[in-house]
């Protein structure tokens, strides 16, 4: 990296600290809401996976997989789709954007767009998704690393699971925004891209008929940041290409959305004033 | 020096916009439908638009609700691609160069604020100050030129969400100008000020442009806006350009009367809304060359309203043929209204 662009990198970082730091003091103006929030938000989260602990609970076992095991699964997921909703939480919410043709301001920025909309929010209520999936882990990874399944450099390898599911979350949540700037109401299709995907990958694919299955590990390939390392870390089949494949996707899937983001912008129509 | 498209402010050559506007599905999956769907209707809200504006102009953009300024202006500033055509502000494309021009432009949309609602208004400062590389003592200068042009020192502890209409778009072109930009975008800066406010920004927009360093295009629906602040006018409707020139030959151009109201000390007989008046003063009901039409008696007041050609008569001419009907106790000129001209031209085109 050249001196100018490392400088450059550096002013971004030092912006965009400026930028949600802003955000959430204006957020703060409003702590009834947040608090409010982020309470439903954990309850929600928390009535979410007493569901899955009570199926668990039942039958010990899922296609094979412990209560450990699926902790597991699911606390990478959650976290990755926690991480995302902070972090893009406006990306998320872009049919708004389009709706009221706010990004009019977003374009008169001398930054990438996709930079200047993430940095008007950073959703610290979605941290509840974070707090709640790291909860699961260190219950998961106790009872895994005591009976020896787990080593501590797999607890490293999980750790950039996380990394990866996050990428793969954003890049999902990127590509389905971007067909906001084309069909403007995007809810449902956030429904079926999101809110269903990020659920189903949240225990071991096996439970799942084939076509659902290939479409989480080959269409939209919230599997593969999970489930691909996390089934090679446990034992149960792959080889090291399970932990190499995740990055190789994530990085390919960011790059697609982000050039389906800029394709979208083209189309942009704005509103009349 | 020969001076091209990169040395204009702004170049813009056979510039269209047409929306293909999808037919929107409603029901089970709509969204996803209306995605799949061929079906679109074409909707062209700018066509074949050229124009050139040199550094320093004042520029004024009108035309009415959903002519196709704002869209024009979108396109200018890289918010919205081009269906076709060419285009270059400040030497570079709004669209490949989005952020390179951004730094060189400002923008004030009338309707949407730029700065951070729920914050102080010093924070939007501050934060824009940091986004475009401001150095601390050029935002010490700013703050201070800025307090003594537009008064923005008495609110900048208040947040936007609480300013008057008229001390935020004070901000607002504070904001646009923090960064020193060679073109200004403006669009309906002035709507729903009140007359203090709005003479405030017209003073502070001629001030900007006074040493010429500073491009204007401004969209307004204010047309005193144009006629206090822009040398030059395009009119633009149904998405093509109907008018580019000077506020004078536009008037020329088109021709509206002068009316000229006479009040007498008695009201002359014989006179009626719709007769003429010859340049002795000899009233006849059918048009006779060299006479004036009279639009109104008034008995009340006692006056009469008549209507001539400034480019073909001195108003003296005139005075002196109502001088011969009677004593006059008074007499005013009104030039057609701007309004007038441009319903005129929009009518006509």
């Amino acid at each position: 990296m050249s001196r100018g662009s490392f400088r450059r990198l550096i002013g971004l970082i030092r912006l965009y600290a400026l930028l949600i730091s802003a955000a959430v003091r204006a957020k703060m103006q409003y702590k009834f809401d947040f608090v409010t929030s982020t309470l439903l938000e954990s309850l929600m989260g928390a009535y979410d996976y007493m569901v899955a602990l009570a199926a668990l609970w039942r039958f010990h076992t899922v296609a094979g997989w412990n209560i450990y095991e699926v902790g597991l699964l699911y606390s990478v997921s959650k976290i990755g789709w926690g991480l995302y909703r902070t972090f893009l939480e406006e990306v998320d919410r872009f049919e708004g954007y389009i709706v009221r043709g706010d990004y009019d301001s977003i374009l008169v920025r001398p930054y990438p767009s996709l930079f200047v909309l993430a940095s008007r929010n950073f959703a610290l209520e979605r941290l509840s998704f974070v707090i709640q999936g790291a909860a699961v882990m260190v219950i998961s990874l106790k009872g895994l690393l005591a009976s020896g399944v787990l080593s501590l450099a797999s607890v490293f390898h999980l750790l950039l699971a996380i990394v990866w599911t996050t990428l793969l979350f954003s890049a999902v949540g990127i590509a389905t925004s971007a067909a906001a700037f084309v069909i403007v109401r995007i809810e449902e299709l956030q429904v079926f891209t999101q809110n269903a995907t990020s659920t189903a990958s949240l225990y071991p694919l096996e439970i799942y008929p084939a076509w659902l299955r290939n479409m989480l590990l080959y269409v939209i390939p919230l599997g593969v940041g999970n489930y691909i390392p996390v089934r090679y870390l446990l034992g149960k089949g792959g080889t090291w290409l399970n932990l190499a494949v995740p990055a190789v996707v994530a990085l390919l899937s960011i790059m697609l959305a982000v050039w389906l983001w800029r394709l979208g912008e083209t189309r942009y129509h704005s509103t009349g004033s | 020096m020969t001076t091209g498209p990169k040395d204009l402010a702004v170049y813009a050559r056979n510039l269209c916009k047409a929306y293909f506007v999808p037919v929107l599905k409603s029901g089970f999956l709509g969204g996803v439908r209306t995605l799949l769907s061929q079906e679109k209707r074409r909707v062209d809200a700018v066509n074949d638009v050229s124009f050139d504006i040199r550094p320093g102009e004042f520029v004024g953009y009108i035309g009415p609700n959903g002519a196709g300024k704002s869209t024009t202006v979108k396109m200018l500033t890289g918010i919205l691609h081009p269906t076709s055509g060419e285009v270059l502000v400040d030497g570079l494309s709004p669209q490949r160069q989005r952020q390179d021009l951004a730094r060189r432009i400002g923008v004030v949309f009338g309707q949407r604020t730029q700065l951070w609602w729920d914050l102080p208004t010093i924070d939007s400062f501050d934060i824009l100050s940091a986004m475009y590389d401001v150095s601390a003592s050029q935002y010490r200068s700013f703050l201070k030129k800025f307090d003594d042009l537009l008064g923005i020192g008495e609110f900048l502890d208040t947040p936007v969400r609480r300013l008057s209409l008229g001390q935020r778009m004070r901000a607002e072109l504070a904001a646009a100008l923090i960064h020193r930009p060679s073109i200004l975008f403006l669009d309906e800066p002035t709507i729903g000020l009140d007359v203090v406010a709005k003479r405030r920004m017209r003073e502070f927009l001629a001030a900007v442009n006074a040493s010429r360093e500073v491009t204007v295009l401004l969209t307004t629906h204010d047309l005193k806006d144009i006629e206090e602040l822009c040398r030059r006018v395009m009119i633009v409707n149904h998405g093509s350009l109907i008018y580019d020139g000077t506020l004078e030959s536009l008037r020329r151009e088109v021709h509206l009367p002068t009316v000229l109201e006479v009040k007498y000390y008695g009201l002359p007989e014989g006179l009626g809304a719709g007769s003429f008046i010859g340049p002795g003063g000899e009233v006849s009901a059918a048009p006779p060359r060299d006479a004036w039409q009279i639009a109104s008696v008034n008995a009340d007041s006692r006056s009469v309203r008549v209507l001539f050609d400034r480019s073909q008569t001195p108003a003296p001419a005139v005075i002196a043929a109502m001088q011969a009907l009677g004593e006059i106790r008074d007499v005013s000129l009104e030039e057609p209204a701007i309004d007038d001209i441009i319903r005129r031209i929009l009518e006509a085109k």
